[in-house]
């Protein structure tokens, strides 16, 4: 514990930290300080479960010191968190050198508030991770919608809700029953956002995968996925808004505008964001774009290879997001009567 | 060539047509002045460092293995408002904070504002006509402290010309090697297709 402390002091000293995760940091340090004083006073499986968790905690922070995590793609899944968890959360993100992503909760304020008295944390500390080979390729971090769906479903319960309402059939089926219900309703809640995008990715990346203990196969996936977006019934989609219904959740609707960009990235130019359901739906309009551009049979793409029209679209959309990003943050500094 | 300035300037840039010259965003009309306009420092950036090879290679040398330009370099991103310290005789590559495009018929210079130069930073860059991307900004400390720069602050301008015939950046196989990047990029002058060439010149006169 006394190593963690010192890591974790030596981070608070690195000027890299958003201010959330610096009130975050500052409690998580003050907390470790009471446990190492009374160290010899907690159970040792209590000390244990408090180590392990601090010890992820700071993995994952440290992640955080890299400044060269993709903001974009970051504003615009705190974006489509707020729809859904209204509590403060403090946002890590690290570059995994691996092609996994994810977006979970690592929280080790709620294990130090359960043993120790008077400890509260303000927010909830969440880890987002994605491959650093895509750090600048918003049209592949469409997946973090995904897991963001996931995160959403362990934290409002709706799969496990949904287990209590329709039960497996059987004993054995259950494990997959509950993994493909997890990713067709992670699917529809990317989809909310990123409309076709993830149907387009899920086909990139695994276009012939077939049936699996743990997942549907991608043809089956995306089919329900075509069916919510056309608004054609499927007793998939429909089963989920009936538990989001019962639960009291948002529905599972379109969240997004997918806007004409075809003017702008013809004539190589960013596209100018109107508001957030664009700033979503330009990863919809994007993934179609580049599938067009990928054929090179209009200008200006003609002449250009294939992985530069893929460099050149995924930066005109990280362009487009951050120029988005940085009206905002100007037009409220200007509203707040900051003079320029 | 004609310098483009005043009404004539902002009516360009303000422009949502195809021939105008492209800014985004431009955070304050008040950029627009009636001979440049300025631009500002943007967020993401490449500092040189030092490494165990004690110089950048860039000469070809067949069956040789030589370290990327780009491993001198080491990538850090800040939002707009954030600090970047510029320490001397230091390189760092950045970009505009703003995304420009120009009409094949512009071309650009881009300059340090005096404010800056009088503190030791020299910006001197020019940008060909039909350029698409955020514009490279070259940074050094030729001063004896070092600067703390704001991101998002005017720290250069930039004058356009017009010229009289249009040029096709898109077509010169030389001039795209930059095209559309939209953060800095390490000097690509390993590529050169010139090299491979002088390599061949030099053993031929051995």
């Amino acid at each position: 514990m006394h190593l963690l402390l010192d890591e974790l002091t030596a981070l608070s000293r690195t000027p890299y930290f958003s201010k959330s995760l610096e009130q975050y940091l500052d409690n998580l340090i003050q907390a470790v300080q009471h446990v190492t004083s009374r160290f010899d006073s907690f159970p040792s499986n209590v000390t244990d479960q408090i180590a392990q968790s601090v010890w992820l905690a700071t993995k994952y922070l440290q992640g955080g010191t890299s400044k060269t995590v993709p903001y974009e793609t970051v504003y615009a899944l705190r974006l489509a968190l707020k729809d859904w968890v209204v509590h403060p959360c403090a946002i890590t993100t690290a570059l995994r050198d691996d092609l996994d992503y994810h977006f979970w909760s690592i929280d080790p304020g709620k294990v130090l508030e359960k043993f120790i008295p008077g400890v509260a944390f303000d927010s909830e500390l969440i880890q987002i991770a994605l491959p650093k080979l895509y750090r600048h390729f918003p049209l592949y971090n469409v997946a973090l919608y995904h897991e963001l769906g996931h995160f959403v479903d362990n934290k409002c319960g709706v799969i496990s809700f949904s287990l209590i309402l329709r039960p497996p059939k059987t004993v054995q089926e259950s494990a997959i029953v509950e993994s493909h219900r997890k990713e067709h309703f992670s699917d529809l809640f990317a989809a909310c956002y990123t409309g076709n995008a993830i149907s387009l990715f899920l086909d990139s990346i695994a276009h012939d995968a077939p049936f699996s203990v743990t997942h549907p196969a991608t043809v089956a996936r995306t089919k329900v996925i075509e069916d919510f977006l056309s608004g054609t019934p499927n007793p998939i989609v429909d089963f989920y808004q009936d538990v989001l219904s019962k639960r009291g959740l948002p529905e599972l609707t379109r969240r997004y505008v997918s806007p004409s960009i075809n003017a702008s990235f013809d004539a190589i130019r960013t596209y100018p964001i109107a508001n957030d359901e664009e700033l979503h739906g330009l990863l919809d309009s994007g993934w179609n774009y580049l599938c067009q551009a990928y054929e090179q049979k209009n200008e200006p793409w003609s002449a250009v290879s294939k992985q530069e029209i893929m460099r050149i679209i995924n930066d005109l959309i990280e362009k487009s997001i951050r120029n988005r990003m940085i009206k905002l943050k100007w037009s409220d500094a200007i509203n707040n009567g900051t003079t320029a | 060539m004609q310098l483009i300035t005043g009404q004539l300037l902002k009516d360009s840039i303000l422009s949502d047509e195809d021939s105008s010259i492209f800014l985004d965003p431009l955070l304050n009309e008040e950029q627009i002045g009636s001979v440049t306009v300025d631009v500002r420092l943007g967020y993401d950036f490449l500092v040189s460092v030092v490494t165990r090879k004690p110089y950048i290679e860039l000469a070809t040398q067949s069956g040789a293995s030589r370290r990327g330009v780009s491993s001198y370099f080491q990538e850090t991103r800040r939002e707009v408002g954030d600090r970047f310290v510029l320490y001397p005789d230091q390189v760092v590559l950045t970009t505009t904070l703003e995304y420009l495009s120009l009409p094949p018929n512009v071309y650009a210079d881009v300059l340090s504002r005096s404010s800056y130069t009088r503190l030791g930073v020299h910006v001197n860059t020019m940008v060909q006509p039909g350029f698409k991307g955020c514009v490279p900004i070259e940074l050094y400390n030729h001063g004896n402290n070092a600067i703390e720069l704001v991101v998002g602050s005017r720290i250069c301008q930039m004058r356009f010309f017009k010229m009289a015939e249009d040029a096709n950046y898109m077509n010169d196989a030389n001039m795209r090697k930059y095209y559309g990047d939209v953060r800095p990029a390490a000097s690509r002058a390993d590529q050169d297709k010139d090299l491979p060439v002088l390599e061949s010149a030099r053993q031929s006169l051995d």
